[in-house]
């Protein structure tokens, strides 16, 4: 309930509640595909810089950052190519998430889990 | 003045001075302030009526224009005199005349200039938007703010030029009227499913709180891929309503289908509502195809069987068919790959299934 009542001379101080989601576009990808990255929010005004950070799901791997994309009409959509040639990634799939940073107002959220498969199948003959 | 009276030159901050033989003069001066503050923001309540009432009759007066005080009457026998503030509507609606003294009596001397000092204060409202730490203005977000006068049966009402976005500083109304004052931010929030899962023919309810529209604003429920919020399946349109209790949602009902679906990949969906520029996102849940079973001897006799579904995400749905048929819910772009039918090995089986030839099998002992 976004309605604030008092009587005059009094200073009506209201709270709003921003919200920040992010998603891939996709739950399973193979490596060399693009994916999409959306961002959407609430009550976040436009030009608001948003940080986004892909890693493992243990978070104990940081496979990119970006730092300058920023909110427009409350969301973001921000294709990506999945180009992890050069990070020495075991060849097992690997599940990846994006968290989503906003400083002001201070949000965080994190997407689901992306399942991508680094190494092509090999079909028997 | 030519005779030397020393009166031609009064002054409301040094009101006693010299008259002509006989008879007194006198001033008043009308200012306003910030109610309920320490008065330091002063100024002139310009325009005010003054009704003036003694022993000598030289008509009434109004507030300077510029500086709120009167031209000085002289010439008035000495004795008591009473001033009494008589303001318009439109001035009892900007300022508090019901708090205010408004009417002096005090005596006007020989010789003397007799000062009148009335002070009337103006209601203010000051507002402003923060994110939760009450610290970061909200900024961007449309308000109207809304009176409801004092006086019986009154409704909130739209305040003339209490409308716009939040900005970093605070908005502030001054001379306000006498009520109470709502700021209603242009917002929608709190979208929900009326339901945890969407199921294929069956009506869900979607809805939304509402703030600061008014009744009757077109709105619209947009239905999405929950893992694809660019990509509209559809939209349900709504309209902003108000219930007994006075609170405004926008709701509908809406029937999925296979066709307005069909572009649906992850299985999920979520709604977006919109008002005017104001959108809501709610949370997902998952779509279910209802699909009826039936197992049938080779006559055609419904028979009462157990099996399994396995679906191509792994889930395992078990099944009972009592009287021979049964409803399976099935999620949404989760497709059957496999029938396991522990009860009947050994037996020949035939599946049937809408759009396919009918398949047979010997279920293996």
């Amino acid at each position: 309930m976004y309605e604030f009542e008092d009587h005059p001379n009094t200073h009506i101080s209201g709270v709003v509640h921003p919200k920040l989601r992010i998603s891939w576009s996709r739950r399973r990808a193979w490596h060399g595909e693009t994916v999409s990255i959306q961002v959407r929010t609430e009550l976040v005004n436009d030009g608001t810089a948003v940080k986004l950070e892909i890693h493992s799901d243990d978070g104990k791997l940081t496979l990119d950052t970006f730092d300058k994309e920023t909110i427009t009409g409350n969301k973001l959509d921000k294709d990506y190519k999945i180009d992890w040639k050069s990070k020495n990634l075991k060849k097992d799939p690997h599940t990846f998430v994006v968290k989503a940073t906003i400083k002001t107002p201070p949000l965080t959220a994190q997407s689901a889990q992306l399942a991508i498969d680094l190494v092509p199948p090999q079909f028997s003959a | 003045m030519a005779n030397g009276d020393k009166c031609d030159n009064p002054d409301i901050h040094h009101p006693v001075a010299g008259c002509s033989k006989g008879t007194g003069k006198l001033v008043a001066d009308v200012i306003t302030y910030r109610e309920s503050t320490k008065k330091v923001e002063q100024g002139p309540l310009p325009d005010v009526s003054i009704k003036i009432e003694g022993p000598t009759n030289k008509g009434n007066q109004k507030s300077g224009s510029a500086d709120g005080v009167t031209p000085v009457v002289d010439g008035l026998d000495p004795g008591n005199y009473k001033l009494t503030l008589e303001p318009t509507a439109a001035q009892q609606d900007a300022y508090d005349f019901a708090t205010a003294t408004t009417s002096q009596t005090r005596p006007v001397g020989k010789d003397q200039t007799q000062a009148y000092h009335f002070e009337v204060p103006f209601r203010w409202l000051e507002f402003q938007v923060f994110y939760p730490d009450e610290k970061t203005s909200a900024t961007g977000i449309e308000y109207v703010v809304r009176v409801k006068k004092p006086v019986k049966d009154a409704k909130f009402e739209p305040y003339p030029g209490g409308s716009g976005k939040t900005t970093d500083s605070k908005g502030v109304l001054e001379k306000i009227p006498a009520g109470r004052y709502k700021l209603d931010l242009k917002l929608v929030y709190d979208p929900v499913w009326g339901d945890k899962e969407a199921v294929i023919g069956q009506a869900i309810d979607l809805k939304a709180g509402v703030s600061g529209f008014d009744s009757g604003t077109k709105a619209s429920l947009e239905i999405y891929d929950a893992q694809d919020p660019s990509t509209k399946l559809l939209a349900v349109d709504a309209t902003v309503a108000e219930d007994d209790k006075g609170q405004r949602t926008v709701k509908a009902s809406w029937t999925p289908t296979q066709d307005s679906l069909k572009a649906l990949r992850s299985g999920r969906v979520m709604f977006c509502a919109v008002v005017g520029s104001s959108t809501a996102s709610s949370s997902s849940i998952p779509v279910f195809n209802k699909q009826k079973y039936e197992v049938v001897d080779e006559t055609g006799k419904k028979i009462h069987a157990s099996f399994e579904l396995r679906l191509s995400t792994g889930v395992v749905l078990e099944q009972v068919a009592a009287g021979g048929e049964v409803d399976v819910k099935c999620p949404w772009n989760d497709p059957v790959v496999r029938i396991d039918m522990p009860g009947q090995r050994g037996k020949q089986i035939t599946f049937e299934d809408d759009g396919a030839s009918a398949r047979s099998f010997q279920i293996p002992l």
